[in-house]
């Protein structure tokens, strides 16, 4: 879990930062319980059926198929805990450059930004998750729908985490959770 | 109007060579107005997101498949049961006659128009090291099909053993002896080499499948009826051309294919096959018995 | 529309809109500005999901993490010690010949660095190595791991061209010794000069053979995996979920050092590993929609070829372009945006697709240490708490190494095909 440096900022940032943590638990508590369904699942169904493929000469035909919906949920997890964890890959080599209150500026644009991209994904993707509705795995009786919620999901997290972010950085400026550089290289 | 049709096939397949023609003839007949951006070699996804693309509007047309239009249309499916079609012309009668309108009016509620259908060839067994002439042949047979209910039960009625695996794992998984072969139409086979791997083609021709060319309905219904008129016959006219090349092919693809050194078969008794697998009609009588009546008395 | 894309992604890249949000951003835009159906960014992004290869991803992240969870890191540097101690600097060749063999295990550079320079960084300050000197062996020698199988770099490369992520792994591994000999000669060559001591370990091999047989599951995964693959007994999704099981076995049956919360945080990390690289892919799906649609590279490749007429002469610019792109972009981002431009250019000038892989990722491994972004870089610095521009200075021969390797990779063909 994440460190918590003591709170600074106004009298509003500070009442402001523990309910707006809450929220933030809820996204990565919430990410990480779909992220070790999905995969454990994902992990048996694909071993059991390289165990019986090989062994037996047949295979799980469901087993085969599971992946379709586990994934996309084990991604939308993923996605939701890095947004809490502040680990998108992103190019901060020239804000760096920037003299403090310029760079205080442009983060909360950049926050604006995610905002309003993950929200464009969310109202632009009706038609299609409407057409998954009709769209049946073979073996399994379940829709594509089920597995392209996961979009609303993870892009719903993000939306949230941006505007935790952006309220964090109007109210408490000084708040810094002293996240490390990720890569995944 | 632009018009994006997008399909999977790459250069040399025939539906490739139809899709370029429907491409031609739309913008004759439309005088100009609406022309057709051909998306080739799946660059828009793969048929089941072009299909999903198609339905929700983002792409107005596709040339798909018949297993992808089966997790909409379960009824689609059904053109897939073993034995079912005795020869191509036989199969063309029953889609431009009241099956194929009973498909589309089906695939209308999901938002797909299904203007018409295109063939995607007759499936075949090849085997590493047998041809398999006769049901007794297939006993026991390592077989990978794709993930397809009707294939499974039709090769289960023979007593093989299938499995479902990814088309893109399929030559690994036969080149490691986890398969001892495969079924796919002659067209497949040969564009991905596995008459290298897979030298004993037997020309079961236990499945038929289509290829549908279906439209988005959002984009469909606001068409007016001349352009509805002009992009259907464009795309029936570019279907007997595809039919057309896709029956010649057939054949010239098993003399390429025996010049580089696979063994073909005919089975010897089609009959046997046709009782050995008559049970997987069985399983769908309940759901489909109405259009396993029709289909059977139109190929009988 | 493509037009569009290429003014507005780079400027909200370097205002540090996370690299997925830009693309997706100017994506957007581009549609919305051109009246074209929005909803093709959401099919786009659920498209990579469905794609069974994707799932090694997790699975090997997942092996690794559970793997190095325990001893078996201790391990690995005693034997490491074992084998090369006895050279001057020896600990620092420690870390080259322990990225090498760490390198099996992991397909991350990034995991390595911490991984190893955590173990080794501080014990060779205190032996008296320079630090920008320790930070700069490990930072450089880290990226090995990216080419040594398995490597997540190389299974995005093999799914955005199309090309078998078997030959990837296995064409891996030569440049991946040739790195590692590299860079043994130039830490060889630095600790002449520096007159660093030797890392002897008292006793030898006999008086560890407790660690050596311990260590001996762990360094097998690799010969596990390429074995498996080589010989065609598995696909690579499969390997790497059995990858994960054997890593189980070793960890929690023969090492006995794997808790249920060891268990839980490599879950979740490799979890949001595969959730911030993923969405990566996913955006990129969508931007290439655009480009795709336009026919963007073609048409790129007909004007690279028809300007630049010699082969050689647009190696040497695809080579620039990644040299650039690679100081401020992550190499799985890099991979992902440039791979389906360059395998169009590639395809017109006859060069070899798994050759074009090892020379992307080697290329672009470059930038993990160097400035601006770098993380390997980054991470090393910090271990050993001292300034970038030391760092950087004690880097120039390992430079040296990558770019004489890049370039042999680059024109000698027989490197990487078989
Ligand atoms: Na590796
Ligand atoms: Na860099």
């Amino acid at each position: 879990m994440t460190g918590e440096s003591p709170s600074k900022g106004s009298g509003l940032g500070r009442s402001l930062l523990r309910p707006l943590r809450i929220v933030e638990r809820v996204i990565e508590g919430s990410g990480a319980a779909i992220i070790f369904v999905t995969l454990s699942l994902t992990f048996c169904a694909l071993l059991v059926n390289v165990v019986l493929r090989y062994a037996f000469g047949s295979g799980l035909a469901w087993a085969y198929e599971i992946h379709a919906i586990l994934f996309p949920w084990l991604v939308a997890g993923g996605i939701a805990v890095a947004s809490v964890r502040g680990w998108h890959i992103s190019v901060d080599a020239l804000i760096g450059i920037l003299p403090e209150t310029l760079q205080r500026g442009v983060a909360m644009l950049v926050s604006v930004a995610v905002l309003v991209i993950a929200l464009t994904v969310i109202r632009t993707s009706g038609p299609i998750i409407r057409a998954s509705q009709f769209q049946r795995l073979s073996e399994i009786p379940v829709s594509q729908y089920w597995g392209y919620i996961s979009l609303y999901y993870a892009f719903g997290a993000m939306a949230a985490q941006a505007v935790i972010t952006l309220l964090r950085q109007i109210f408490a400026p000084h708040y810094d959770r002293d996240l490390p550089q990720q890569s995944f290289s | 109007d632009e018009v994006i049709f997008a399909h999977g096939a790459n250069p040399g397949n025939p539906r490739y060579a139809a899709a370029e023609m429907f491409a031609d003839l739309v913008p004759a007949c439309t005088g100009g107005e609406t022309t057709v951006n051909v998306a080739a070699s799946a660059t828009m996804g793969n048929d089941v997101e072009m299909l999903t693309s198609v339905a929700g509007g983002v792409i107005q047309m596709s040339a798909n498949s018949q297993g992808p239009l089966a997790q909409i249309v379960p009824e689609a499916g059904m053109l897939g049961l073993p034995f079912l079609f005795e020869d191509l012309p036989t199969v063309w009668s029953v889609l431009d006659g009241e099956v194929g309108d009973m498909l589309d009016a089906k695939a209308q509620n999901a938002g797909l128009k299904i203007l018409t259908f295109w063939d995607n060839g007759i499936r075949h067994v090849s085997h590493t090291s047998k041809n398999v002439p006769t049901p007794a042949d297939l006993e026991g047979m390592q077989i990978r099909t794709p993930s397809d209910e009707t294939t499974i039960a039709a090769f289960e009625a023979l007593g093989a053993s299938p499995a479902p695996l990814a088309w893109s794992e399929l030559p690994t998984a036969l080149q490691s002896g986890v398969f001892e072969g495969q079924e796919n139409p002659l067209t497949n086979i040969y564009s991905a080499k596995l008459h290298e791997i897979t030298p004993y083609i037997t020309l079961t021709g236990h499945k038929y499948e289509s290829t549908p060319v279906v439209a988005s309905m959002v984009w469909w219904s606001g068409l007016d009826e001349a352009t509805q008129e002009c992009i259907e016959g464009a795309a029936e006219q570019a279907g007997w051309y595809q039919r057309g090349l896709s029956l010649s092919q057939g054949k010239s693809l098993r003399e390429t294919m025996e010049a580089e050194g696979a063994t073909f078969a005919e089975v010897e008794d089609r009959q046997a096959f046709i009782d050995a697998t008559a049970g997987v009609y069985d399983q769908y009588e309940g759901d489909y018995g109405d259009l396993i009546g029709a289909l059977r008395e139109a190929t009988q | 529309m493509v037009k569009l894309l290429i003014i507005v992604f780079p400027v909200l890249l370097l205002v540090s809109v996370p690299v997925a949000h830009a693309m997706l951003g100017a994506t957007a835009f581009a549609l919305w500005v051109e009246g074209k159906p929005m909803a093709v960014i959401a099919q786009r992004l659920y498209s990579p999901t469905q794609s069974f290869p994707m799932l090694a991803i997790p699975f090997f992240i997942l092996a690794g993490s559970l793997m190095m969870s325990g001893r078996f890191g201790e391990h690995l540097v005693t034997i490491a010690k074992l084998l090369v101690g006895r050279f001057k600097g020896g600990l620092a060749q420690v870390s080259i010949i322990g990225s090498v063999m760490f390198g099996g295990v992991s397909g991350s550079a990034v995991a390595d660095a911490s991984a190893l320079g955590n173990a080794l960084i501080p014990v060779q300050k205190k032996e008296g190595y320079p630090g920008g000197f320790a930070a700069a062996v490990n930072a450089s020698s880290s990226t090995v791991s990216v080419l040594i199988p398995p490597s997540i770099p190389l299974i995005l490369y093999g799914l955005v061209s199309n090309t078998s992520i078997i030959d990837l792994f296995v064409a891996g591994i030569l440049p991946g010794v040739m790195l590692g000999i590299g860079m043994f000669t130039a830490v060889w060559w630095v600790a002449r000069r520096l007159g660093l001591p030797t890392a002897e370990v008292p006793g030898g091999f006999r008086a560890y053979k407790g660690e050596l047989l311990h260590a001996i599951p762990a360094l097998l995964m690799p010969i596990f995996v390429i074995g498996t693959l080589r010989f065609g007994i598995a696909t690579p999704t499969e390997v790497s979920v059995m990858a994960v099981a054997y890593a189980l076995f070793v960890s929690g049956v023969i090492y006995r050092d794997l808790t249920l919360k060891d268990i839980w945080k490599a879950m979740i990390d490799t979890g949001v590993m595969t959730g911030a690289v993923l969405i990566i892919i996913m955006a990129s799906s969508a931007i290439q929609w655009i480009l795709t649609a336009e026919r963007t590279p073609q048409t790129l490749a007909i004007w690279v070829t028809e300007t630049l007429s010699e082969p050689w002469m647009v190696i040497l610019a695809l080579n620039l372009v990644m040299i650039i792109v690679g100081t401020f972009l992550d190499l799985p981002a890099a991979v992902l945006l440039l791979g389906p431009l360059f395998v169009t250019i590639a395809n017109a000038i006859g060069l070899d697709l798994v050759q074009l892989g090892l020379m992307m990722v080697v290329n672009l491994a470059v930038g993990l240490y160097t400035p601006p972004v770098g993380t390997t870089l980054f991470i090393s610095a910090a271990i050993a708490q001292t300034g970038i521009g030391s760092v950087v200075k004690s880097l120039l021969p390992f430079y040296a190494v990558s770019i004489v390797v890049l370039l042999l990779i680059s024109y000698v063909p027989a490197l990487t095909i078989y």
